[in-house]
C-alpha cells in the first residue's frame, strides 16, 4: 500500500491511531489523536505526544511503555490523556510492534481508546453494589439477631437505637420506630429511668461498655427486671461503627434479690436487737446480783439499828457486805467498759483501694437502688496499712451507707457518692463525699457519739463504733459540711506500715 | 408453831445474795442454813420441823427448777419461794404450775420477802400436822387384822353389814362385832370419820363404783 493510502485508512478510523519508531518516538498520530488532544502533528511528533498525558500519570506511564519496548510483546496501560479543551480523560492505550521480514521490530502502532464513561458507569455500578450489599448486610444481620434465644439490639454510634430482634419486639409489642424513642415513651420504668439514662448517656459519650439494671415494660404494661449490657464495636482506626446490646431478663433473681435483702435486714435487726437484749439480760445479771445485796443488807441494817433489837455488831458486819457489794458492781462496770473498749485486733496489711473496692461490689445494688451516681478515685501506688480488714471495711461501708441515706431524700442534684484514697505524708487518707442534707454545725462535735443519730431511724450506733475501730488502728476520723456544695465528707486516716516510696519500688 | 422449831433453808449460787439473806431472816429471829448448790442442800438430812426454801431460778448444773421437780413429791411440806434475777415469765408460769408458795424478783423488798416466809412456815407446819395425822392413820389401819381390814374397806365403800356378810361368807353378827372393833382402833367417833378416814387413806370408795 502507498502512504497516501495508509494515511487516509489511518485518518479514517474511529480512534486515536499511531505509529511509533522502534526507539517510542512518534513517527506518526492520525487526524483524530491531533483534533482530540489539540496538538498539531509536529507538536506531538517525536516524543511531544507526551505532554497530552495528565503529569501524575506521565511516569508511570513511560516506564511502562520502556519497559514494552524492551520486551518486544504487545501491551495495554490505561492512563489520562488531555483533550482539546483542557479536560483530562481515561484512556486505554495499546500498542503492539510490527516485525520486518528479518524478524526485527521495525515499528510500533497503537491505538487509544477512550474508557472515561465505561469506568464511570462501571464505578457507578460497584457503588450500586456495594450500597446493595451493605443493605444486604443489614438485613442479615438482623436476621442472625433475630434468630438468637435472648434479647438483642444495635445501636448507632450516637446511641440510637438501630436494629433490635423480634424478641424485644414481641416483649415489648412495640415496632422499631417506637423503641427508638425508649427513652420517652415508658419503655423504661420512670424510677429507674433517670439512672438509667445517666449510665446510659456516659456510656456513649466515653465510648466504654456499660453494665446496669433496670425495669422494662412489657407489651401488658407490667414492668419487669432486665439486666442490660452494651459494648461498642470499633473499625481498625478505633472509630465506634456501632453497639451490641444485650438484655437479660432478671426479674425472678431481682425478687429472690428483694426476698434475700429484706431476709439479711431482717437478720441484721435481729441479730442487733438479740446482741443487745443478750448485752443487756448480761449486765443486768452482773450488777443486779450485787445490787440485791446492797438493797437486803441496807435493809438488814436498818432493822439492826431499829430501837428495840438494837445490834451493832450485826449492823457493822452488814455494812461491811454492802461495801464489798458495791465495790463488785462497780468491778462489773469497769469489766464491760474493758470489754468494749480493748478488742483484740486482727493484724494483717490491708490495701484500702481493694478493701474499698470490695465494699463498694457489696453495695452495688442497694446504691442503684438509691438511684445513687458513684465515682471513685483511688490513689495508684497506695502503700497497705496494718489492720483488721474487715473492721476497715466496716468503717467504710458505714461511711457508704451513710452517704446513701443522707441522698435518700434529694431529687434536684444528682446523688453522687465519690470515694476516694490518697497519701498524705506517713498516712493514707479515705474519704466519702455526698452529696446530701449535710451536717449542722452543732451536731458536727457529737457525730461520732454513740446513740447519737440525725436520721429518724439511726440507731446511732454505726459512727461510734467506727470511730473507735479507727482509733484502735492509731487513726482520725472526721466529718465536715462540704463547702462548694451541698452535702458532706467523712474521712479517716490511718498510718500506713511502709514508706511509699519503698513500696512502690516492690509493686514495679 | 413456834418459830424456834422451824427452819429456812437459802440456796443460790451468789454471795451478795445468799449472805445478805442469812442475815436478814436471822436477824429476825428464825433459823436458817444457806447452800451454794442445789447438790449440797439435798446432801443435806430432810427436817421433820416446819420450814420453807428460798431458792434462786438459775442455779449451775441443777437450777431451781429442776430442784423443785427433784422434791415436790416428797416434800410437800416445805414451800419454795423462788428469787429470780428478771421478770422471766415462762421460768415464773413452770414453778407456779409446780406449785411455788411466791415468785420475788431481785432485788426485792424485805418486808414482802418476810411476809412470805412466814407464810411459808405456816402452811408448812399445817402441812406436817397433816403429813403426821395420816402417818397416825395409816399406823392404825396398819394394826387392824385382816378381817377387820376387808370389814372396813366395804363398810366405808357403802355396803350394808347384811351385804358385807354375803361378800366375806359370815354372818351379819359378826360383821358388826367386826366394825365395832374397827371403829375402836381407827380412834372413829362416828360411822362418818371412819368414811372420812377411809377417803384419806385412799380405799375409800369412789362415788360411782
Amino acid at each position: 500500500m502507498e502512504i497516501g493510502l495508509i494515511t487516509s485508512l489511518a485518518d479514517a478510523l474511529p480512534g486515536l491511531v499511531w505509529v511509533a519508531l522502534p526507539d517510542g518516538r512518534a513517527e506518526f498520530l492520525n487526524r483524530r489523536w491531533c483534533d482530540y488532544t489539540g496538538l498539531s502533528p509536529q507538536e506531538a511528533s517525536g516524543m511531544g505526544w507526551q505532554s497530552a498525558v495528565h503529569p501524575d500519570d506521565r511516569l508511570s506511564w513511560l516506564e511502562y511503555w520502556d519497559g514494552l519496548l524492551a520486551s518486544r510483546n504487545p501491551g495495554e496501560v490505561e492512563a489520562r490523556l488531555r483533550r482539546h479543551d483542557g479536560q483530562y480523560r481515561r484512556f486505554l492505550f495499546s500498542a503492539a510492534p510490527i516485525a520486518n521480514a528479518s524478524g526485527e521490530i521495525a515499528r510500533w502502532c497503537g491505538i487509544n481508546t477512550e474508557i472515561e464513561e465505561k469506568l464511570a458507569a462501571q464505578e457507578e455500578l460497584y457503588a450500586r453494589i456495594r450500597s446493595d450489599e451493605t443493605l444486604r448486610e443489614s438485613d442479615i444481620r438482623t436476621r442472625a439477631i433475630d434468630g438468637i434465644p435472648g434479647f438483642i439490639g444495635i445501636l448507632a454510634p450516637d446511641g440510637s437505637v438501630e436494629a433490635v430482634n423480634r424478641r424485644i419486639k414481641e416483649y415489648t409489642g412495640q415496632s422499631l420506630e417506637e423503641l427508638k424513642n425508649w427513652g420517652t415513651n415508658g419503655t423504661i420504668h420512670e424510677v429507674d429511668l433517670p439512672h438509667t439514662a445517666e449510665v446510659f448517656g456516659q456510656s456513649i459519650a466515653l465510648g466504654i461498655p456499660h453494665a446496669m439494671e433496670f425495669r422494662l415494660r412489657r407489651h401488658d404494661g407490667e414492668y419487669r427486671w432486665f439486666d442490660d449490657r452494651g459494648v461498642p464495636m470499633r473499625d481498625d482506626n478505633g472509630n465506634i461503627v456501632c453497639w451490641y446490646v444485650l438484655l437479660t431478663e432478671i426479674e425472678i433473681r431481682k425478687r429472690n434479690e428483694a426476698e434475700l435483702s429484706r431476709a439479711r435486714a431482717e437478720l441484721a435487726h435481729v441479730a442487733r436487737v438479740s446482741t443487745i437484749n443478750m448485752l443487756t439480760a448480761a449486765i443486768a445479771h452482773e450488777v443486779n446480783q450485787p445490787l440485791t445485796g446492797i438493797v437486803t443488807n441496807a435493809n438488814t441494817c436498818l432493822r439492826m439499828l431499829a430501837s428495840d433489837r438494837l445490834d451493832l455488831d450485826g449492823a457493822r458486819a452488814t455494812a461491811q457486805r454492802t461495801l464489798r457489794d458495791a465495790d463488785r458492781a462497780s468491778a462489773v462496770v469497769q469489766r464491760l467498759r474493758a470489754m468494749f473498749t480493748h478488742k483484740e485486733l486482727t493484724t494483717e496489711t490491708v490495701a484500702l483501694n481493694e478493701a474499698a473496692r470490695e465494699v463498694l461490689a457489696l453495695s452495688a445494688s442497694e446504691l442503684q437502688r438509691g438511684r445513687v451516681v458513684l465515682q471513685t478515685d483511688f490513689a495508684s501506688g497506695l502503700p497497705p496499712v496494718v489492720g483488721d480488714r474487715v473492721q476497715l471495711q466496716q468503717v467504710i461501708m458505714n461511711f457508704v451507707v451513710n452517704a446513701a441515706d443522707a441522698m435518700r431524700d434529694v431529687d434536684d442534684r444528682p446523688r453522687s457518692l465519690s470515694i476516694a484514697t490518697t497519701l498524705d505524708g506517713p498516712e493514707v487518707l479515705l474519704s466519702v463525699r455526698d452529696a446530701g442534707i449535710g451536717i449542722a454545725p452543732e451536731s458536727a462535735g457529737k457525730l461520732f457519739e454513740a446513740f447519737y443519730s440525725t436520721k429518724g431511724h439511726g440507731m446511732g450506733v454505726g459512727l461510734s463504733v467506727s470511730r473507735s475501730i479507727i482509733q484502735s488502728h492509731g487513726g482520725r476520723i472526721w466529718a465536715v459540711a462540704n463547702d462548694d456544695c451541698p452535702g458532706s465528707t467523712f474521712s479517716f486516716a490511718i498510718p500506713c506500715c511502709s514508706p511509699p516510696a519503698a513500696s512502690q519500688a516492690s509493686e514495679g | 408453831m413456834s418459830q424456834q422449831t422451824s427452819i429456812v433453808f437459802i440456796v443460790d449460787d451468789d454471795i451478795s445474795v445468799r449472805e445478805s439473806l442469812e442475815a436478814l431472816i436471822r436477824h429476825e429471829g428464825l433459823n436458817v442454813e444457806a447452800f451454794e448448790s442445789a447438790e449440797a442442800f439435798l446432801a443435806r438430812p430432810r427436817p421433820v420441823i416446819p420450814g420453807c426454801l428460798i431458792l434462786d431460778v438459775f442455779l449451775p448444773q441443777l437450777s431451781g427448777l429442776d430442784l423443785q421437780q427433784h422434791i415436790a413429791a416428797d416434800r410437800t411440806s416445805m414451800p419454795i419461794i423462788f428469787l429470780t434475777g428478771h421478770g422471766d415469765v415462762p421460768s415464773t408460769v413452770r414453778a407456779m404450775k409446780a406449785g411455788a408458795a411466791e415468785f420475788l424478783t431481785k432485788p426485792f423488798d424485805d418486808e414482802v420477802l418476810l411476809a412470805a416466809i412466814r407464810n411459808a412456815i405456816a402452811r408448812s407446819g399445817v402441812a406436817l400436822d397433816e403429813e403426821a395425822e395420816l402417818r397416825a392413820l395409816r399406823e392404825r389401819f396398819v394394826s387392824l387384822s385382816r378381817r377387820e381390814r376387808e370389814v372396813m374397806t366395804l363398810v366405808v365403800r357403802g355396803l350394808l353389814n347384811k351385804q358385807v356378810g354375803g361378800k366375806l361368807g359370815i354372818t351379819e353378827i359378826t360383821v358388826k362385832a367386826h366394825r365395832g372393833r374397827v371403829m375402836e382402833k381407827m380412834h372413829a367417833k362416828t360411822f362418818a370419820d371412819l368414811v372420812n378416814m377411809g377417803l384419806r387413806l385412799s380405799i375409800a370408795p369412789d362415788a360411782r363404783t
